[in-house]
């Protein structure tokens, strides 16, 4: 287990110092159920079950505690690595470095496969200024780490995790050419274009959903479960009227940005 | 008890500056809320630090109250031997 963002990160100045609200793990996606089950056998237990659309596949699992004021976040895959999520882990897990956390030495990928975790993380949302100073932020970070081999280290690593493209702005930026690996980039492109875009999620889905399926996954679209619509609306009052309302609200929202949505997802599709 | 104490191997701990205050965990326990030490406590573990006598620890923490060493030996001592109860410090 590899334990990526928040004060690891920090502390390889790879980022500027923040408050984190989780702890995020990167787990090797063959052990996730144990590790999971463990968890819970501490009394770690599942925030809300998800189950709404996304449109890249879910990447982790968020537990909570009711004696810690943290989440834990469980990743089993990271967005952008679009290679297999074993081939993803070991290839993190060979560049495996330890930091100190909390006076114990945590294990954590080092700087390089670090910067391309973050890098992917900030690149996630799409290009904003907050993204292009997180990124000038780490590229200047990483500068002393990218001499001697560190250059090709960053593009066999990209290579291996098939996160050559969803990192090109980052590489750009680093001035590192690589050509294109073969992974479908579809719905990367997809996500990145549409930061807060909530129906693209079901779109992107309904559109593979066999006809079988379609009419309960639709009735699941336009209702989600309570536990979602309270997470997603912590304002919502008790109540059935409370939810009725947070539902009315939540499908306003969803059928407005739908002609967006389409359109994104018809752009970047064409495009691949 | 006697000899210097120090941390214990398993214990992981983060000092909360601004508010005066340290969270230690036990990590062969981890179905145990971590402890929150604060005030003196707090002080009184970040005196163990490294490795320290239970005298170098009771004069410390007097130092940093401005008090007389005898005036708080016993407490001190007292919650040394709490927290060596829990296993968070261990006698070399």
């Amino acid at each position: 287990m590899l334990f990526i963002k928040g004060p690891v990160l920090t502390q390889q100045g790879l980022r500027e110092p923040h408050t984190s609200v989780d702890v995020d793990v990167l787990a090797e996606p063959a052990t996730m159920p144990r590790l999971l089950d463990a968890l819970a056998g501490l009394g770690w237990r599942v925030a809300v079950e998800p189950t709404s659309a996304l449109v890249l596949p879910l990447h982790s699992t968020t537990l909570r505690h009711e004696s810690w004021a943290c989440e834990l976040d469980v990743h089993d895959r990271f967005p952008g690595f679009l290679a297999e999520p074993t081939d993803v882990f070991e290839a993190l897990w060979d560049r495996r470095t330890t930091v100190e956390i909390a006076h114990r030495q945590v294990p954590c990928p080092d700087e390089v496969a670090h910067g391309t975790i973050a890098a992917l993380h900030w690149l996630r949302d799409g290009w904003t200024s907050a993204t292009q100073e997180k990124l000038n932020y780490l590229t200047f970070a990483l500068a002393p780490h990218l001499n001697g081999s560190g250059r090709a280290d960053l593009v066999e690593l990209a290579q291996k995790t098939g996160s050559v493209e969803p990192l090109r702005p980052f590489l750009d930026m680093l001035g590192i050419d690589v050509p294109a690996t073969g992974h479908d980039t579809t719905l990367w492109r997809i996500r990145t274009a549409s930061t807060g875009v909530k129906s693209v999620g079901w779109l992107v889905e309904l559109r593979q959903t066999p006809l079988r399926r379609l009419p309960a996954r639709l009735w699941h679209a336009l209702v989600l479960t309570e536990a979602e619509i309270r997470g997603e609306q912590p304002d919502t009052p008790p109540g059935a009227w409370g939810l009725f309302r947070a539902r009315v609200r939540r499908l306003r929202y969803g059928l407005r940005d739908l002609p967006r949505a389409a359109r994104i997802i018809w752009t970047e599709s064409r495009r691949s | 008890m006697s000899g210097a104490c120090r941390i214990g191997p398993e214990v992981a701990w983060v000092e909360d500056a601004e508010h005066d205050r340290v969270a230690v965990l036990d990590l062969d326990r981890l179905d145990q809320p971590a402890a929150v030490l604060t005030d003196t406590s707090a002080v009184i573990w970040l005196c163990v630090g490294g490795s320290s006598t239970d005298e170098e620890i009771v004069t410390q923490v007097a130092a940093a109250y401005e008090v007389n060493p005898d005036e708080i030996r016993e407490q001190v001592l007292a919650f040394l031997g709490d927290l060596e109860q829990r296993d968070l410090i261990v006698r070399t």
